[in-house]
This record gives structure tokens, sequence and C-alpha cells, in this order.
């Protein structure tokens, strides 16, 4: 009767479970004996303790899994009859736990860089002369303009039509896209293409109200563009 | 009286004093694009400069040291002289469990990537993991896919360039470890040239690649 030294719940998931055990019985990843390997993996499924469904149910998954193939290997193939399209299922199992593996050997790497970096400390930067930030009303016909200008932009592009309708944007998720897109130009960024990147009434509203939060939060501020100076123009902050 | 720089030398290092200024003042990673637009640089000039007072740094044995990281310069204390200085708790670095590790790394070179993607990959739901790295900082949405139900796609941010001391994604490609097998492709992974010859299983004797300082 074998040691078991861990428990399923020292594992990540299925997938670490499975490549601790083709690493502990010393075999080819590309060529699991599929019969031990499941046997086993089973052994410690059955002792699952973890009362977390959503966790142990991918290991049922898992062990479904392994079962059906080691039943393929078991009984006699049945005559194919027509070519096999769909990918051979042992196969795919190996390229997720190949693909898997080489993840985790990432992220170890990562794990060292990150180590190294926290080890060399920096101080909080001074910050810059102070920029006053508007204070004020503004007249509400002025930010009906405004949006006119935004939506102008939706109604010259050719939006394709979209079958799912519900669709739920945040200012916050708004807020980053915008705040990655203006990051990406080193100058400014026009007004328009930055509009030219919702493909709906809605998400171009939740856009407008993102760019109006952040320049009140002054993560960026305008500059006037165009050849006449009318257009406006939006740079990223750096603080 | 002797001096601690040769006097005749500086002219030709001020430059140098003057990039050490800003990046004292700056504290965190300043861009050379940032550098440029204050001193009146030009890009090469400015990295000739930093290169300078990189070596200048490590040269005269100083405590601090000029690293190079997400598209930027930062002066930051000498590793070696953590422990000394660690009375001193300047938490520049977010927490990080091995968890979400896994999940940054497969964000890092797999990018844009959604959430299904991640748990496929990983075979264990990884909602509350990436929404921790999401707050973090370290993952930043860069928008939805053109698919039913439009999921958001992720990706890193430069905060998490800064965080593990890389220049860019290319730079952290290059300290990938041998494949041990073939790399799905996808636009990040082609874009960073990940190594994917496929090879018979060969035992990792440690996974970094000596780094340039």
């Amino acid at each position: 009767m074998e040691e078991y030294k861990y428990k399923v719940s020292d594992f990540e998931g299925p997938l670490d479970l499975l490549l601790y055990l083709i690493e502990k019985n010393k075999v080819d990843i590309y060529n699991i004996p599929i019969v031990e390997i499941t046997d086993q993996f089973n052994e410690y499924v059955n002792r699952i303790d973890v009362f977390d469904v959503n966790y142990a149910s991918k290991f049922f998954v898992m062990a479904a899994t392994l079962l059906q193939l080691k039943s393929r290997l078991l009984l006699p193939k049945p005559p194919k009859e027509h070519p096999d399209e769909e990918e051979d299922p042992q196969e795919a199992l190996v390229r997720q736990l190949v693909e898997y593996k080489r993840m985790k050997e990432i992220s170890e790497m990562m794990g060292t860089l990150w180590e190294k970096r926290s080890r060399m400390l920096s101080r909080a930067g001074t910050p810059m002369a102070y920029e006053p930030q508007f204070t004020g009303t503004i007249a509400t016909d002025a930010l009906y303009q405004a949006f006119r200008q935004a939506c102008r932009v939706l109604e010259t592009q050719k939006v394709p039509e979209i079958h799912i309708r519900h669709e739920i944007y945040s200012v916050d998720e708004c807020m980053q896209r915008v705040a990655y897109l203006l990051r990406q130009s080193p100058g400014a960024t026009a007004v328009t293409d930055v509009f030219r990147t919702c493909r709906s009434k809605v998400e171009l509203v939740v856009t407008f109200l993102a760019v109006l939060e952040m320049l009140k939060m002054g993560r960026c501020h305008t500059l006037s563009d165009g050849e006449d100076g009318n257009a406006v123009a939006l740079r990223y902050t750096p603080n | 009286m002797r001096l601690p720089y040769d006097t005749h030398q500086i002219e030709k290092h001020e430059p140098t004093a003057l990039l050490e200024a800003l990046l004292f003042l700056s504290g965190q990673p300043m861009k050379t694009a940032d550098i440029c637009a204050h001193t009146g640089w030009s890009r090469s000039e400015t990295e000739n400069t930093a290169c300078t007072l990189e070596k200048l740094l490590a040269d005269q044995r100083r405590g601090l040291a000029l690293i190079r990281v997400a598209g930027g310069y930062q002066l930051v204390t000498r590793p070696d002289l953590c422990n000394a200085v660690s009375w001193v708790r300047a938490s520049d670095t977010a927490e990080l469990s091995p968890v979400g590790l896994e999940v940054l790394a497969i964000v890092a070179f797999k990018q844009p990537v959604t959430r299904a993607d991640i748990e496929k990959l990983r075979g264990v739901s990884s909602e509350r993991v990436l929404a921790t790295l999401v707050q973090q900082g370290l993952v930043v949405e860069l928008g939805r896919k053109d698919s039913p139900g439009r999921p958001i796609l992720y990706g890193t941010s430069a905060y998490f360039l800064e965080c593990i001391g890389m220049d860019s994604l290319s730079d952290l490609a290059g300290h990938v470890p041998v494949a041990v097998s073939e790399d799905i492709p996808s636009e990040a992974a082609e874009k960073i040239e990940a190594d994917t010859e496929p090879t018979e299983d060969i035992e990792i004797h440690g996974t970094v690649t000596e780094t340039d300082e």
C-alpha cells in the first residue's frame, strides 16, 4: 500500500495532480501509461475531502476523462465510418498537459525575476508643480454639444449588426481601456479616434463618461488639435 | 582637499548629473520620452547618458544602481544592500501568491487572452485570482473579443513590467527557459519570439538565464 504524501487539496487542479503523477512514475509525457495513471489518479480522487464543489468537480471531470481514455485502450476499436476529424482525446490531453507544464516553468522563472526586482528599492516620486484642476459649473448645452460631436463619429462608421443585445459596460472598464489607448501614443490622441473604438451607442455613452471622469481626475488633459485648433486631442498625464 | 569626483570631468559628466537628479526626483521609472521632454536630449543621447550613469554608479560602488525598466529608467538601491536597508519598508512590488504568479505568466505570454482561455489552460477557475491581479494593477483590460458574449480580453500593464524589472515583453521572453515541448503560437508569442522548437524531454536545471545588469 503506497503512502500518500499529498492530498488532493495540495494541488492547484487536476492538471497539477496529473503532472505530479507523471513525474512520480517517471514516465514520458508523450507516452503516458493510461491504465496506471488513471488508477493512481482515482486513488487520490476517492479521498477528496474538500468541500469546494467547484474545485472538486474539476477533478471528477478529469477522472472521467481518464477513464474514457482507459476504456478506449482496453476495448476493441469500433470501425471508423468517417475519417476521424476530431483530435484524438489522448493527444488533446497530452497537449493540455504539456502547455500547462510549460506555463508552470515560465511562472517559476517569473517568480525568480520578481524576487530579484523586489530587492531593489526605490523612493516615492516628488510630486510635480501643482496643476490647477477645473472647478466650476459647465453649461448643460456645452455638454450636449460635446456629446453630439462624439455621436457623429459613430454615425459615420459602418457598425455591423450585433445580434446579442445585452451588453454591460462599466465606467471603470472604459477608463482602463481609454488609459491604455492614450498611453500607446507618445503624443496626443484625437478625441474622435478614442470614440471610434466604440461599437454601439451604449459603449459610446459609457466611454464618453469615462473620458470626462479621467479629465476630472487629472489622469489626462486636453490639447487643441487640427488645422484651425478647433478639434480636441487627449494626452495621458503621467503622475 | 580631495573631491569625490574628478573636477576636470565635471563638464563631461554634466548630463549624467542632470539625469541622476531627474531620476532621483522621479523616484518611479521615468520614460525615455519624458526625459527627452525635460532635457531636450534626443533618444540616443538619453540612452548614452543612461549607460554612462549606470557604469559610473557601478564602478564607484555606489549605493544606487540604474535600471532599465518598462521603457524607462529608474534609480534603485543596489540589490545586495537590501537586507542592510530593509528597515525602510518601501513596498514597491505587490504581494504575489504562487497561483497569482501562474495566472500572471499565462496573461503575460498569451495576451490578449480571455478568462475562459486562462481557465482552459489551468483546468481550474481563475475568476478570483484574475480579479486580484486586476485590482493590483498588474493586469489590465484591453477591450473585448469579437465573439459571442464579447468577453473581456486581458493583458499585462506597464506596472507589471516595473514589478518584474523588465524593459519590455520581448525582454521578458528572452528569459524563457529552453523549450521542452512545442509552443502553441499566439499573437503575443509570435511577437515576443518564443522558442518553438519541439525537442525530446530535457531536464531543466534552474530556469533563469543570465540577465544583463
